[in-house]
């Protein structure tokens, strides 16, 4: 017997109790793995997107849905901007790197994207075995997201519909063939089509053909804007969604942006300053729940300590007695600490387990349904700061307790029975 | 001074005191760890044994019977080997053959360790078995 197997005995006697203030302690600490693996993991998501982009430059409007369209793709574009201007920005002595982005079709709700090989490169997205980029029109690399979910290889060919989301117009007159699938890269790219910016406006014009010869005419319609390219036949005026810019220079950030927005048609927004402005949205939801996790784990140590703090006043006979055969205060002490730890750490292991178990389950509804992936087979440095704060929660519930007991009147206490 | 006590003094007490989340083996254990001496259970079970609850040493206390928790008490109040055992009223509660039993254990643990027996009790029938007594009359 140590104290270690007393202390076993005693808890598993009050098994019940044992387990609810274990289970209470361990759903304050799962709340706080889910919140630390899907915050770093949203976050890394967040910057794996921005990386090295300084500044999206689009239509007029709002800079945070600039950003999330051209950036994330998430939000319809602003509108759009013509290939001259954006060209000449291009060769802006404090742009070292552009990538345009036209966007128009959809494919399955995944977004058809016009752009330059300059696009997968930038995000270091690597093609499976197999697969080349695109060289012609209509030729189309998919993201690994894409690919998995249409089970399209390469030699298939689908058709785009118009617009950013399902149940557009089916493009089913000028199909594209996949040429190439990409390796995950854990950014939007997962879940785009990417194409030639050629392969857009070659769509556009044949289909404005189209339409002009029903004499209909087609622009902007309700799936939001799009590229419709517009070009007159010695390809002028045509147009693209928005430019990803790289300075070459800090001193860009100051001149650029400012030099965009008063002097041209079009807009320039700094997705750092966007993203920090979102953050500080929604920040305060993940704040809140922060803190609200924190609090629950407050609790569990809280009702650690009461259920020590009970159990150790049923028990001044047994530990009166131990007194009485010879057992020093202080083999009382570490005998209280030994029970309350064991919870804590029970509750501890229990908690991350739950946390992780909970995130990847999780992870599955959101991929499907959200085109967030994160995943619970994720170890953060962060969750080590949760040993020491559970084990500083379990010996703080049993040292009030403790100190009692060195103060118990063992013949009292006995006789009094 | 605790350790000392543990160590020297055997205590049965009038109510019983057993510690209900262990076994009749463990809650003599118990006094040995307490006492902080190494814990030799071949001779709490050849204790128990001597007292004939041996095989109630895997039972938690509250699944026996008064007669057989006041036997475990002795056994746990002498397995120190201490130089006095002390007993507050530890018959009172028993019939006239269980008091016979319990004293003549009592008696025998005492003899065989050779500890002194100190008993407080009002319990006339054991009376006989001191020869020494010391009686307090008229107060508290």
């Amino acid at each position: 017997m140590n104290s270690l197997s007393l202390s076993y005995a005693y808890l598993r006697h009050k098994i019940l109790s044992t387990a609810l203030t274990a289970a209470t302690f361990a759903v304050g600490v799962a709340m706080i793995v889910v919140l630390l693996l899907v915050n770093a993991q949203l976050q890394n998501e967040f910057s794996n997107n921005l990386k090295g982009i300084d500044l999206v430059v689009g239509g007029k409007g709002s800079p945070m849905q600039l950003i999330l369209s051209s950036v994330f793709h998430l939000d319809t574009p602003t509108g759009n901007i013509s290939l001259d201007e954006a060209e000449k920005l291009s060769r802006h002595s404090l742009v070292k790197e552009t990538i345009p982005i036209a966007l128009g079709d959809n494919y399955q709700g995944y977004r058809i994207v016009g752009t330059t090989q300059a696009y997968p490169e930038h995000y270091n997205a690597r093609l499976k075995a197999g697969g080349r980029y695109w060289q012609k029109k209509m030729e189309t690399v998919l993201g690994a997201e894409v690919a998995a979910k249409s089970g399209l290889n390469p030699g298939d060919s689908f058709a785009g519909s118009h617009g950013l989301t399902t149940g557009g117009e089916l493009h089913s007159g000028l199909p594209y063939t996949v040429v190439g699938i990409l390796e995950q890269t854990g950014t939007a790219i997962d879940r785009l089509a990417l194409t030639g910016r050629e392969s857009i406006w070659h769509i556009h014009e044949q289909h404005d053909h189209d339409h002009d010869a029903e004499g209909a005419g087609h622009k902007n319609g309700a799936q939001g804007h799009h590229d419709d390219g517009h070009a007159d036949a010695q390809g002028h005026g045509r147009e693209i969604t928005s430019l990803l810019i790289t300075y070459s220079s800090p001193l860009a950030a100051v001149e650029l942006p400012r030099q965009i927005n008063s002097t041209t048609s079009m807009q320039a927004a700094s997705p750092a300053f966007e993203v920090a402005r979102l953050n500080t949205f929604m920040g305060t939801g993940t704040e809140t729940i922060k803190y609200f996790a924190w609090f629950l784990i407050a609790l569990a140590g809280f009702g650690i300590f009461t259920g020590l703090y009970n159990a150790m006043n049923e028990r001044r006979y047994d530990l009166a007695l131990m007194r009485s055969f010879g057992a020093r205060p202080g083999k009382l002490f570490k005998l209280m600490m030994t029970e309350s730890l064991a919870v804590a750490i029970v509750g501890l292991v229990a908690g991350v387990v739950t946390g992780h178990l909970f995130v990847e389950s999780f992870a599955a509804w959101l991929a499907s349904s959200k085109h967030i992936h994160i995943t619970g087979r994720l170890f953060l440095i962060e969750e080590m700061w949760l040993v020491p704060v559970s084990l500083a929660v379990g010996a703080l519930a049993a040292l009030l307790p403790a100190i009692r007991v060195y103060r118990i009147d063992i013949f009292k206490t006995l006789v009094r029975r | 001074m605790d350790e000392f006590r543990g160590r020297h003094i055997g205590i049965i007490y009038q109510t019983l005191h057993m510690v209900g989340a262990l076994t009749v083996l463990d809650n003599l254990l118990l006094a040995q760890y307490a006492a902080g001496l190494p814990q030799d259970r071949e001779k709490a079970i050849a204790l128990l044994e001597h007292l004939g609850v041996a095989e109630k040493k895997d039972h938690k206390p509250e699944t026996l019977s008064q007669g057989q928790l006041q036997r475990v008490a002795i056994a746990r109040a002498v397995i120190n080997g201490p130089r006095i055992i002390v007993g507050d009223e530890p018959t009172s509660a028993l019939d006239d053959r269980s008091c016979e039993t319990v004293m003549e254990l009592l008696l025998q643990l005492a003899a065989s360790a050779n500890a002194s027996l100190v008993i407080a009790t009002h319990d006339q029938r054991i009376k006989r078995h001191f020869h020494r007594q010391i009686t307090l009359e008229g107060g508290q």
